[in-house]
């Protein structure tokens, strides 16, 4: 058994001499993604004084919090996840009319900053909102975890629902004519053939979201108030009291869950999946459902999407609004708060360019060493690569800022460390791509270029780039919108010069210029969007066969 | 219900996807407790007709009846047609046990009685001790049977298939064909059957319907279909056909002296109507012919053609020809290869006229 394992290490190593290319290549990303992954999360984890973490038990704030981001976790995630099943069931699975709002509702809350929809619930129920103060005229407290909770859910059940999504669109509904078949009325073969083939995906929807309610910065930041959450607590110790120490042990408090639920997806979701792709009986249509449910369901998603539509809708009206609660007149004044801007947004644009970039190459390096190149240290590998994605973005931003303000590598307030959080922070969207690109294309197209005599080097350039242009280039547009809307990860890291657009709208919002917030977030995603449709016009990025 | 009724009744049954007619006006009787076999090319719609039947899906048009009564309409889980999937489509997530007992348990049957039926499916499908696996712990032909088991343990009076052999090896399949039969002749159930082998529609059928592009050439034993066939594609399709065109040039007494190529033969014409001068295609089997040396002794009245052999198979049992008769080509098959060995050069060629079966209606088609 061992020996046979050492000789195939030795066959390894030897086939690694083989190709000094791939061995260097192979040192060179072990290497990056073990000094930028693990030792920025060794670094805060050590940081703070042992006994410092007893604290968290002690101090009734930390404790608070702790629960706090407890509660709305389960909460969140439990609404995001009924909501997207719903959705994901209209969509996939009955014949109703406006299945595009559907998709593109879903869609809207993923490409827009995090911090969006608290926004648009301000101008909508806020002391000066729209709904409470023209319709009602209230006078409500908006901010805490009612508002929290509501916001988070539209934020983060497109993340659910593109799971689920996935699953109700492969499953067998093969078997459910075999159920009714069997005499199993509509009811009946929902609940005991669809939903269990199903519970799978749906409990990974409900993790994903969970991973990302968690780990929720801006909106808890902007409505939370004094409902203060894991992350928020570790931002004001750090800004408040330049207590690195306290923002630390929080951070760690939140990593040890966020890290529970990513290996309880990796490994037991992964595994417990029935859905099998039999490629047979693939077009088959759904048994009708009854029409009573139907409509039901189609008046749900239609309320909702409707809901989220007026949550946009509001933000465009604000950012032309003179003074939002007062005065209702058209400007354009807001703009000025953009134009003051500029090194900022310039900042978002080209550090989330640069970041998506690196990303998606060091994601197609780490994809091809992994699924190409049977070497024992691929599992490694991809699970450096896969990390980043289990680490809140406050803890992967402060890990960036105590690792690196040093030597031997001292990047504190450069345009660099900005780059470089934001980079492995989107690594493994990129990797992730890469890799169900690389499942997909047959290993025999590879063995054949190896066999007319083209070493790695040159198959990956020939053969695998051009057929992977797909996924990697999905990888960079996801890195590179998710990059100009974050906040979590470079809120420890900016500084004067190399402050960017998300940071600036959120000093707008807390300063009560609602006009402002609104006009600089619909400058930037509109910027976002026009850099995205630009690199589609390049000729290299368009696929071959359209045109 | 009254026996000589047909079981199942399909009339003017039309059906299409989008713009693409896959179902056209189709009419079939299947009679209570037969064995019926739709034949067909793959794409033919064989599927298709089954799942109208089952209630997966409407036909535009046409009614479907089950004992009499019209199905239109009624939802696919009242229809009591258990289905037998092409890929049997069983629960993963659920043992072999409740797999079975799954129909029972919608019917709502007490826990004994549904123990009691399972454990008989369990023991007549030889999958004793297999209760409380699931299905992808089995072999392909566990599957299969527990596919069977959860389709009968209801006891309903119809059982459908599609394709239920094809995912099992070429042994194993005849073997399972003799069970199927034999059950079904058991049972007294009115199983209808979907494949696109032609042995195995023939060698277990009481009647076959054979399809083509959505709608049915011919429907009948098979005994009529492989030597009575309607047309040129139900001949082609079920077995293998030499085809020979010729011209009526004259009847005398029940007879047809036809001129064809290469030479005139004499065929009687079984009292069907034909008149002098018509084109007629007729079809003659490989086995229906046989072939001897040039020059081996024939008895007159037989029309004797000598050819020149192109090629020949081993095919264990026979040998199978080519012979090239003047421009004509025909497949000729020696029953009995060891008698003689292998034929080479020139042979002679006897046709039995009265096994050569006139297409009816070839003339105004070809
Ligand atoms: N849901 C559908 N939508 C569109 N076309 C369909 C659909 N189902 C079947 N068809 C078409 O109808 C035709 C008949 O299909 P069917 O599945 O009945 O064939 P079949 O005879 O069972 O073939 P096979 O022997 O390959 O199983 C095919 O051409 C198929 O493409
Ligand atoms: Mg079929």
């Amino acid at each position: 058994m061992s020996a046979s394992a050492l000789s195939d290490a030795w066959k390894q190593v030897k086939k690694v001499k083989q190709e000094p290319i791939l061995a260097a290549v192979l040192a060179a990303a072990l290497l990056i993604t073990g000094f930028f992954v693990l030792w920025p999360i060794a670094k805060v984890v050590s940081y703070p004084h042992p006994a410092d973490y007893a604290q968290l038990f002690t101090n009734s704030r930390w404790l608070q919090a702790a629960l706090n981001s407890l509660m709305m976790t389960v909460l969140s995630t439990f609404s995001c996840t009924a909501i997207a099943f719903l959705f994901a069931f209209t969509v996939a699975r009955l014949d109703v009319p406006l299945k595009g709002l559907f998709r593109f509702v879903t869609l809207l809350p993923i490409v827009s900053p995090p911090f969006i929809v608290a926004l648009s619930y301000i101008l909508l129920f806020g002391r000066q909102g729209l709904v409470t103060k023209q319709l009602l005229h209230f006078n409500v407290d908006i901010y805490g975890w009612h508002g929290l909770w509501l916001v988070q859910t539209i934020t983060f059940f497109p993340y659910a629902y593109a799971v689920i999504y996935g699953v109700l669109q492969s499953s067998a509904v093969h078997l459910e004519y075999a159920a009714h078949n069997l005499g199993a009325t509509r009811w009946q073969a929902f609940r005991h053939v669809f939903l269990p083939l199903c519970r799978p995906g749906i409990a990974g929807g409900a993790l994903i979201t969970a991973m990302n309610v968690l780990a929720d910065f801006g909106n808890p930041m902007i409505i939370g108030g004094n409902f203060t959450l894991l992350p928020t607590e570790a931002y004001m110790q750090m800004s408040g009291w330049f207590d690195l120490s306290s923002a630390a042990v929080l951070s760690t408090a939140l990593l040890l869950p966020a890290l529970g639920l990513f290996l309880v997806n990796r490994l037991w979701v992964g595994r417990s999946s029935y859905i099998t792709v039999t490629g047979r009986e693939s077009s088959l249509q759904a048994y009708p459902a009854a029409p009573g449910v139907k409509w039901t369901l189609f008046a749900c998603c239609l309320s909702i999407s409707l809901f989220i539509l007026a949550v946009y809708g509001v933000l465009v009206y604000g950012a032309f609004t003179k003074t939002w609660g007062y005065d209702w007149s058209f400007t354009l004044d807001n703009l000025n708060y953009v134009t003051a801007k500029q090194q900022e947004l310039y900042n978002s644009i080209r550090y989330a360019l640069l970041s998506s970039i690196g990303a998606a190459v060091l994601g197609l390096i780490l994809a091809y060493i992994v699924h190409r190149k049977r070497i024992g240290i691929n599992r490694l590998l991809d699970f450096l690569a896969i990390l980043p994605g289990a680490v809140p973005g406050v803890f992967l931003g402060l890990g960036f800022a105590l690792t690196f303000n040093q030597p031997p590598i001292q990047l504190s307030g450069t345009s660099a460390i900005m780059i470089l959080a934001l980079m492995f922070w989107n690594l493994p969207t990129c990797y992730s791509a890469c890799s169900a690109g690389f499942q997909q294309i047959g290993r025999s197209l590879e063995d054949a270029s190896h066999n007319l005599g083209a070493g790695s080097f040159r198959t990956l350039l020939g053969i695998l780039l051009p057929l992977l242009k797909g996924p990697f280039l999905s990888g960079i547009s996801v890195s590179f919108l998710r990059s100009v809307t974050c906040l979590s990860v470079i809120i420890f890291l900016y500084s004067a010069h190399t402050s960017v657009g998300t940071v600036s709208i959120l000093g707008l919002v807390q300063s009560g210029a609602w006009g402002g917030a609104s006009a600089f977030t619909v400058v930037l995603i509109s910027i976002a969007f026009a850099v995205l449709a630009l690199s589609r016009l390049i000729p290299f990025t368009q696929d071959r066969r359209k045109r | 219900m009254n026996p000589s009724q047909a079981h199942i009744q399909i009339e003017h049954v039309s059906k299409s996807f989008g713009s693409f007619a896959a179902i056209r006006n189709v009419s079939l009787d299947i009679p209570a407790g037969s064995f019926t076999t739709l034949l067909g090319p793959s794409g033919c719609g064989k599927t298709t007709l089954m799942r109208l039947i089952a209630g997966f899906n409407e036909p535009d048009s046409g009614i479907i009846r089950i004992d009499g009564r019209p199905v239109n309409g009624l939802p696919a889980f009242k229809r009591q047609t258990p289905l037998v999937f092409q890929d049997y489509a069983l629960f993963p997530h659920m043992t072999v046990e409740e797999n079975i007992a799954y129909g029972l348990k919608l019917q709502k049957a007490s826990r004994n009685e549904s123990r009691r039926k399972v454990d008989d499916m369990l023991g007549m499908f030889g999958l004793d001790g297999l209760g409380s696996r699931l299905p992808k712990e089995l072999s392909g032909g566990q599957r299969q049977r527990v596919a069977f088991a959860r389709a009968l343990v209801t006891g309903q009076k119809i059982l459908m298939m599609d394709e239920p052999l094809s995912n099992l090896d070429a042994k194993m399949r005849v073997e399972v064909r003799q069970e199927l039969r034999e059950l079904q002749r058991r049972t007294g159930i009115t199983a209808v059957f979907v494949t696109h082998d032609q042995d195995e529609a023939l060698s277990m059928s009481d009647r076959i319907a054979v399809f083509e592009q959505g709608s049915i050439r011919q429907a009948g034993t098979p005994w009529e279909i492989y030597f009575k066939p309607n047309d040129a594609f139900v001949a082609s399709f079920v077995g293998t056909a030499n085809f020979i065109r010729g011209q009526i040039a004259e009847i005398k007494g029940g007879d047809l002296i036809v001129r064809c190529e290469p030479s005139v033969i004499r065929i009687p014409s079984h009292g069907r109507h034909y008149v002098v001068g018509e084109e007629i295609a007729m079809v003659l089997r490989p086995e229906c012919i046989s072939i001897g040396a040039d020059g081996e002794g024939g008895i007159e009245a037989v029309p004797c053609w000598s050819g020149e052999i192109q090629s020949s198979s081993f095919l264990g049992r026979m040998i199978r020809y080519e012979v090239r008769c003047g421009s004509a080509t025909f497949l000729v098959d020696d029953a009995d290869p060891s008698a003689r060995g292998f034929l080479q050069g020139s042979v002679t060629l006897r046709l039995d006229p009265e096994r050569i079966h006139v297409l009816p209606g070839s003339g105004r088609k070809e």
